[in-house]
């Protein structure tokens, strides 16, 4: 087949995994952080309130699209999609199952991380050119937050790659399949791992960019109609992202123990997104029963406590593997 | 033919972006356009098959250098009036940057092609590992960077922290 487009078809593929996950991100967020409040969430519109959904997109695409009058136009326009579009090519390297992965080089695994530090530079602008002094203040709490967190996130991603001896994404999920999840030797990386995408994807521990009764909306409180929903959506995809992730370099990715990857067939798809929502609603969770740190405090989980212990983690973590393959030499 | 024609638009790119970074009154702007070379040369580096030096690219440049660039912009500026730099024309300036220009040109056009001596495959990742990490190879130089900067960080905690206790 062609091979323009093959690659148009992955693409329109990986944005339709997107919109669905945002879809279902919403409702689940709704249905899951109003179970944790002890309300309901939405009921009234379809079966279990799922049609509310349809309602919400409709309210996004025909809302007045309005920008502020002192606002950096050109700025203003470009910025959700710095934030939309790395998020969006993050996808592209999540191995959903032994053959569907849209794009498979050798350093999936640094790709995807190399995308995720760019977003933050979106949201920046997004706060700057609202010339808003909410947005402004959201927004340099985010940016801050985020590179803080993205230091230990990229160090706890290290011991499974240590372990795999790949950075492909793939190749770690295949090197757990035959050995053991990696959650198991790598568990405080995994823990970290948690913490620092709870804080890159500003969920409640840390949320303090939006902390609503007093930032409004944090970065985004200028914005509204479309604009608003691709920074939402490119938030719920970095949710999913992050989840993904986890399960691909701890939790075995889209196998399960036991289970060949041949029987598993195409239901590993299944096995893999299940996993992901079940992390992802280990996200909702926390943000559903925890309370805000405050801003100097998250940072100074970040730089003086985090930081320091996923570098004398790695070390130790390496040193061990070391003098484990050398007695094992030895024997 | 796909490299030729994402060479073209990437280059395109540097050029308007590079234009844009000097010519542009807004500093923010400028900073941003900065960023936009940062990307589009990370993409010249991934159709040249450097994948590692696109990733670093991206990860370094974007990601921290650039972000660093706008937080300094930002934190800098004391009022709406300082974002538009003024549009003096220095003579100086034009003439050392023409002159600079004409050097650059001079040793592109006189040294030898470089198409000959570059390699037919790029580097595996492999041997790009293993080149940089072998005793016999980079080893040293990269220890030597690392430590570098644990210094720098080190530095950088002191001058911060509070020295009045």
């Amino acid at each position: 087949m062609n091979p323009w487009l093959v690659a148009l078809l992955r693409a329109l593929l990986i944005l339709l995994v997107m919109l669905l996950n945002g879809a279902m991100a919403i409702y689940m967020l709704r249905k899951v952080l109003g179970h944790a409040h002890l309300r309901l969430g939405p009921t009234e519109l379809g079966p279990a309130g799922l049609a509310q959904l349809l309602a919400d997109i409709v309210k996004l695409l025909v809302k007045e699209d309005r920008h502020p009058n002192r606002s950096d136009r050109w700025l203003y326009i470009i910025a959700p999609f710095i934030v939309f579009v790395p998020s969006f090519m993050t996808f592209a390297f999540i191995p959903f199952s032994n053959k569907l992965v849209a794009a498979n080089p050798d350093l999936s695994l640094l790709m995807m991380l190399a995308f995720m530090s760019i977003p933050p530079l979106g949201i920046f602008a997004a706060g700057w050119a609202s010339r808003s002094k909410f947005a402004t203040i959201g927004a340099v709490r985010a940016v801050g937050g985020m590179i803080t967190y993205e230091i230990p996130l990229l160090l706890s991603a290290l011991p499974p790659v240590m372990l795999a001896g790949s950075m492909n994404l793939q190749a770690i999920v295949v090197s757990q399949s035959t050995s053991i999840w990696y959650v198991l030797p790598c568990l405080p990386s995994f823990i970290m791992f948690l913490i620092c995408a709870q804080m890159e994807t500003s969920q409640t521990p840390f949320d303090m960019t939006e902390a609503d009764q007093e930032l409004v909306a944090g970065f985004a409180t200028e914005y509204s109609a479309m604009r608003f929903g691709f920074m939402y959506l490119a938030e719920f995809a970095e949710n999913f992202v992050m989840a993904a992730l986890a399960v691909t370099l701890f939790l075995g990715g889209w196998t399960l123990p036991g289970i060949s990857a041949a029987a598993l067939g195409p239901f590993a798809v299944l096995v893999f997104v299940a996993k992901c929502y079940i992390l992802i609603f280990l996200f909702m969770m926390i943000r559903g029963t925890y309370s805000r740190y405050r801003v100097d405090h998250y940072m100074e989980v970040g730089w003086k406590r985090l930081l320091p212990i996923s570098v004398v983690w790695i070390m130790v973590f390496a040193a061990a593997l070391r003098v484990i393959a050398m007695l094992k030499g030895g024997a | 033919m796909l490299n030729a024609i994402a060479f073209v638009i990437l280059g395109c790119a540097i050029i308007l972006g590079a234009f844009s970074v000097v010519t542009v009154r807004n500093v923010m702007h400028a900073a941003y356009w900065l960023l936009e070379v940062a990307v589009a040369v990370a993409g010249l580096y991934y159709f040249m098959s450097a994948e590692y030096i696109a990733i670093m690219q991206l990860l370094i440049y974007v990601g921290a250098v650039g972000m660093l660039v706008i937080f300094t912009v930002m934190i800098t500026q004391r009022s709406q009036v300082d974002n538009e730099r003024p549009g003096v024309f220095s003579l100086f300036a034009f003439i050392a940057s023409g002159l600079l220009f004409a050097a650059i040109a001079y040793g592109v056009i006189k040294s030898p092609s470089l198409v000959a001596s570059a390699p037919q495959a790029p580097m595996s990742l492999l041997t790009f590992g293993q080149q940089l990490f072998s005793t016999n190879g980079w080893v040293l130089a990269f220890e030597i960077a690392s430590l570098l900067l644990t210094v720098a960080l080190v530095a950088a905690v002191w001058w911060t922290k509070d020295r009045d206790n």
